[in-house]
């Protein structure tokens, strides 16, 4: 499949970037197609997994002489079937993804360049794709598919998506987690403003059903830094309300506040073995996920 | 408070302007979309206390800043003085301490150069028209002080006089010539009224003030205080303290003659006590001069800082008279007036008694005072003390009794009327008399002379005749006891068997009881009856022995007791306490004319030695007084009565008050002077401050501009302190990309 730069979110330099690179699951998922990821089911296949006792009926052709000259007792050979892995990306539109002070982009642009090269990747790795947009609601959902055909709907999907207005985190996600019947892995791309104890009970649901995730939390760099220096009057971007602040003085406050917010994902997400990114916008988002991906494989 | 610019008091009103921009500031906070507002929320609760105390904290101190450069830049004036002394007629009181003290070196210089200088300094102040008078503290009675000068030439001529002779040798009290001073200016029309205090402060200077506030007396002086003229209280006092840092001293500071007996020939002594007003120690010596000559040096005496010591130089005189003695100290130090004490002494050349007899025989020791004239003069030199004439009783009537110091009246028969009071009238005018009974005292005339004399020409009044038979088993009695305590019997009564071995066969009992006023200086055995009593009457006394001198009576004139018994006798009868010739600088000196005929003519030398003569107004005054003590030494008095001159030499000595460096502190004068103003000149050798002190009042302009600079550094602190850190200023990135623990640890 060549890369379709004809699509807003497809750039042909983020592509090539991550041209080589896989995503693979970590764990065991179920797939119909024989591919790269693991399947939970073993069988003969060309990757050996392990040892077992000759019992009467075992095939002979898979008979382990070497064990048997060591031992002095027979084995036969297992191996492991590589099967083909569904990702469903859930991105958040809310309100406050729409966010972006001196970046080039959004926080939600940027996810959906996100989305764009991670379904690529997995539509070239022949894995099944699909995304769910949402806020307070889910505003699109795409099966997981591998033709082109979806991928390109895809793409078409994403940039017709409009920012919403509130956060529904948690309550969404818990809905998408009792929907995914079977392993799939999802990626999560949220800024996640809504309650975080919500939020992680929801991320444990999806473990607790056995999907893998990643998480990858975007910021805009001026969330982090906080960089305004004089009187400012803010409005929120979801709610409209707004505030009067001295940036002076409460700036060590609002990132020890926000650091803290992070810090608790962060450790939910180890806690649970959900990967966890945090990026802001302006880190070109290829490289963000090409070192990602990169140390990913490297475990 | 008055202001000299007061145009800026305007620009306080910049005072509006922080609070102008704090609400301009707010209003023009430019908006901006953020993402959540969750976290702001929060940490604008947090910060907005603290920002808050901040922001007023800073408003109210630029306000502040503003309001006191505006004062600040007004020129603001205490105005409690102002205009006294600029613009208007000034009457002025000077008082000018020249006491003793201001003879005092500080720093080199004498206080009462200082003084003169700084009242100089004030005369050339004034204007024409201006009126000045001039107090002193003491001093001569010079015309012209207290009386008000217009011209100022009488005293700037007065103040040229004082600044010649240089400060008096006497104590200055200042509390009552203030009060005095601000009195007269009380009559005065001028505008501006002020007294002028030129002083070292000593405490002492002072006392006559506190004193009036301690007793609360309501002296005449102090009443129309008490009543408060409110004009009174309108009359600044500006105090000019010539105290610096006086040169270390030593004074003397009292001189005492101790003697037991004023007669030439006897050791005598004087006591000097001196003390130490410095910060270190000292050490000095004393000498002791009479009639020019040293008689005698003390040991050196080393004298702690702050203290007093005392030490003795013991001499002898040969000659009797009136001697002028000098006490004189050595060695440099802060004041010279303190360092010599004067003392007049008068001896006798020896002490002239009278024995008075009835008769006299041919063969001395047939009389019955033979024994006693012999114990009274044993040898017949003209060195020794005791001088007995011998005299009959009809010398009694017409010799002149005060010629002697004690009359011996031996076994006289009686008493007649004429004898009796002139015997009582010189034991009452301190002679003393010695009864010595015998074979011919008649009992009867003594009694009743004694009775006629209201009891004071005897001890006591006599009973009977003792006598061998009276009582059974007994030929005599003997003395059982001495009164050891009495001056003239210390140590005469050891051994006992010194007065028990006396034995008396014959002796007229006296009538002694309890109650009695008389002495019993010893008695016999057998009813314990006084043999020996003396008693006091007016200024002298009358001793009475109740046995004779003669053998025919006692054993007495035989023993080893006689003779130490009667001279210690006649040493105490005659020992007196030295007369006090002595007065301090100022005091006047008053010579008693002692019941004689009072002089025409006093003729005086002063210790410069010039002569004058003083015609004495006779009147109805007992004494003659002399109060132009104002120069210390000898007097020498010449009182030419027409009887017989009388010859008397006086010392002046300064007042060892002036000696204590201890100075009043200015807080006590600020409450003295609480109802007036009171104004403390910095430094006495330069008024110019004070003068525009006076004349402008006192700036606060500096203050408020220091003000103003403490709050500019306060409002620093303020905007630091509150500020964020310069940490917090900048902006903190957090951490991108962090792999989680279990990736980090696989990748190990």
């Amino acid at each position: 499949m060549s890369p379709q730069s004809a699509y807003r979110y497809m750039e042909p330099s983020a592509l090539a970037r991550v041209k080589n690179l896989q995503l693979v699951a970590r764990g065991v998922v179920e797939g119909f197609v024989s591919g790269l990821h693991a399947s939970p089911y073993k069988g003969f296949s060309i990757e050996f997994a392990e040892h077992r006792e000759y019992v009467p009926g075992d095939d002979p052709r898979h008979l382990d002489y070497r064990m048997f000259a060591r031992s002095e007792r027979l084995y036969i050979k297992q191996y492991e079937e590589e099967t083909n892995m569904r990702v469903q990306i859930l991105l958040d539109i809310s309100g406050s993804m729409n966010y972006r002070h001196e970046a080039k982009i959004t926080k939600l642009e940027y996810g959906c360049y996100l989305t764009a090269i991670l379904a690529y990747l997995m539509t070239r790795q022949q894995d099944s794709v699909g995304l769910t947009a949402f806020d307070d609601e889910i505003r699109l959902d795409m099966p997981a598919r591998s033709s082109p055909r979806h991928f390109n709907e895809m793409m078409r999907q994403l940039e017709s998506l409009q920012p919403g207005k509130t956060t529904g985190l948690a309550s969404v996600l818990h809905k998408l987690a009792n929907r995914f019947k079977k392993r799939c892995l999802i990626v999560l791309i949220s800024d996640l403003y809504d309650d975080v104890d919500k939020v992680i009970r929801a991320l444990h649901h999806f473990r607790h059903r056995k999907h893998e995730v990643i998480l990858f939390h975007i910021f805009d760099k001026a969330e982090l830094d906080f960089p305004f220096d004089d009187l400012v009057l803010f409005h929120d971007l979801e709610t409209d309300e707004k505030i009067q602040v001295d940036p002076l003085y409460v700036r060590e406050e609002y990132q020890k506040l926000l650091s803290e917010f992070v810090a608790e994902y962060r450790r939910a997400c180890l806690e649970s073995a959900i990967d966890y990114v945090m990026t802001d916008t302006s880190v070109p988002y290829d490289f963000m996920l090409s070192r990602y991906l990169t140390k990913r494989n490297q475990l | 408070m008055t202001f000299g610019a007061a145009a800026f008091l305007l620009a306080a009103l910049a005072a509006v302007i922080p609070p102008i921009l704090h609400m301009i500031n707010r209003q023009r906070a430019k908006q901006l979309p953020f993402s959540t507002l969750r976290f702001l929320k929060i940490s604008v609760q947090k910060t907005r206390r603290r920002r808050q105390i901040r922001d007023l904290f800073l408003m109210l101190v630029r306000m502040a800043v503003l309001v006191f450069i505006a004062v600040g830049l007004a020129r603001p004036t205490l105005s409690k003085l102002r205009g006294l002394m600029g613009g208007g007629q000034s009457a002025i009181a000077i008082v000018l301490d020249n006491s003793a003290s201001m003879g005092w070196i500080d720093q080199g210089r004498p206080r009462f150069d200082v003084a003169i200088n700084a009242a100089n300094q004030i005369l050339n102040e004034l204007q024409m028209g201006d009126e000045v008078t001039l107090w002193l503290t003491s001093g001569p009675r010079y015309p012209e002080v207290g009386q008000v000068d217009r011209t100022h030439e009488k005293v700037r001529q007065l103040l040229g006089q004082i600044a010649q002779r240089g400060p008096t040798f006497e104590r200055g009290e200042l509390g009552h010539l203030v009060r005095e001073a601000r009195h007269q200016l009380l009559q005065s029309q001028a505008a501006n009224r002020y007294v002028f205090v030129i002083t070292d402060n000593q405490t002492v200077a002072w006392e006559d003030l506190f004193i009036e506030q301690r007793t609360g007396d309501k002296t005449p002086d102090t009443e129309p205080e008490k009543t408060v003229d409110p004009r009174l209280r309108r009359i600044p006092v500006v105090f000019v303290d010539c105290h610096r840092e006086p040169k270390p001293n030593v004074a003397i500071r009292k001189v005492e003659l101790a003697t037991i007996l004023p007669v030439a020939g006897i050791p005598m002594k004087v006591i000097v006590e001196l003390f130490n007003a410095s910060t270190i120690p000292q050490q000095r010596v004393a000498e002791l001069y009479v009639d020019g000559t040293k008689m005698g040096t003390s040991p050196e005496i080393s004298l702690p800082p702050q203290s007093s010591a005392v030490t003795e130089i013991v001499f002898m005189l040969s000659r009797g008279g009136t001697h002028q003695a000098e006490v004189r100290i050595s060695g440099e130090d802060g004041a010279r007036f303190d360092d010599r004490r004067y003392l007049a002494i008068e001896v006798d050349a020896n002490i002239p008694i009278a024995i008075v007899t009835q008769e006299r025989h041919e063969i001395p020791y047939l009389n019955d005072s033979f024994y006693l004239e012999k114990a009274l003069q044993p040898v017949s030199e003209e060195s020794w003390a005791l001088k007995p004439t011998i005299l009959t009783a009809a010398n009694l009537t017409n010799d002149p009794l005060s010629n002697y110091r004690i009359i011996y009246l031996v076994d006289l028969p009686e008493i007649d009327e004429v004898i009796a009071r002139r015997l009582l009238e010189f034991v009452e005018t301190g002679g003393k008399l010695v009864w010595i009974c015998g074979q011919d005292t008649q009992i009867a005339s003594y009694n009743a002379a004694h009775e006629a004399s209201g009891g004071r020409l005897l001890p006591e009044p006599l009973d009977t005749i003792m006598a061998p038979g009276i009582e059974e088993n007994r030929d005599s009695w003997q003395i059982t006891w001495l009164d050891g305590q009495h001056p003239a019997l210390v140590g005469l009564n050891e051994p006992p068997s010194l007065y028990q071995s006396v034995l008396v066969y014959k002796y007229i009992k006296a009538r002694h009881g309890a109650g009695s006023e008389s002495r019993v200086l010893a008695r016999l055995d057998g009813e314990g009856d006084p043999i020996l009593l003396e008693k006091r009457v007016g200024q002298g006394s009358v001793i009475w022995l109740g046995t004779s001198v003669h053998v025919d009576w006692t054993n007495l004139p035989l023993r080893p007791l006689f003779v130490p018994l009667m001279t210690r006798l006649a040493f105490y009868l005659s020992g007196t306490e030295p007369e006090t010739l002595a007065v301090l600088a100022g005091q006047p000196i008053v010579i008693p004319y002692q019941g004689q005929m009072p002089p025409s003519v006093v003729e005086v030398v002063p210790p410069d030695g010039s002569l004058s003569r003083l015609n004495v107004e006779r009147g109805q005054s007992p004494d003659f007084r002399y109060t132009e003590t104002h120069a210390v030494g000898h007097y020498l008095f010449r009182l030419l009565a027409s009887v017989r001159p009388i010859q008397k030499i006086y010392a002046v000595n300064p007042d060892p008050d002036e000696s204590d460096p201890e100075k009043i502190p200015r807080d006590q004068l600020e409450t003295a002077f609480s109802e007036s103003p009171v104004i403390f000149a910095e430094d006495p050798e330069n008024l110019a401050a004070t003068f525009a002190l006076l004349r402008h009042g006192r700036s606060l302009s500096e203050l408020f501009l220091t003000i103003v600079l403490i709050g500019l550094v306060f409002e620093t602190f303020i905007s630091n302190w509150f500020s964020p850190k310069e940490e917090e200023q900048q902006p903190k990135l957090l951490s991108l990309y962090r792999p989680s623990r279990r990736l980090a640890r696989l990748a190990e």
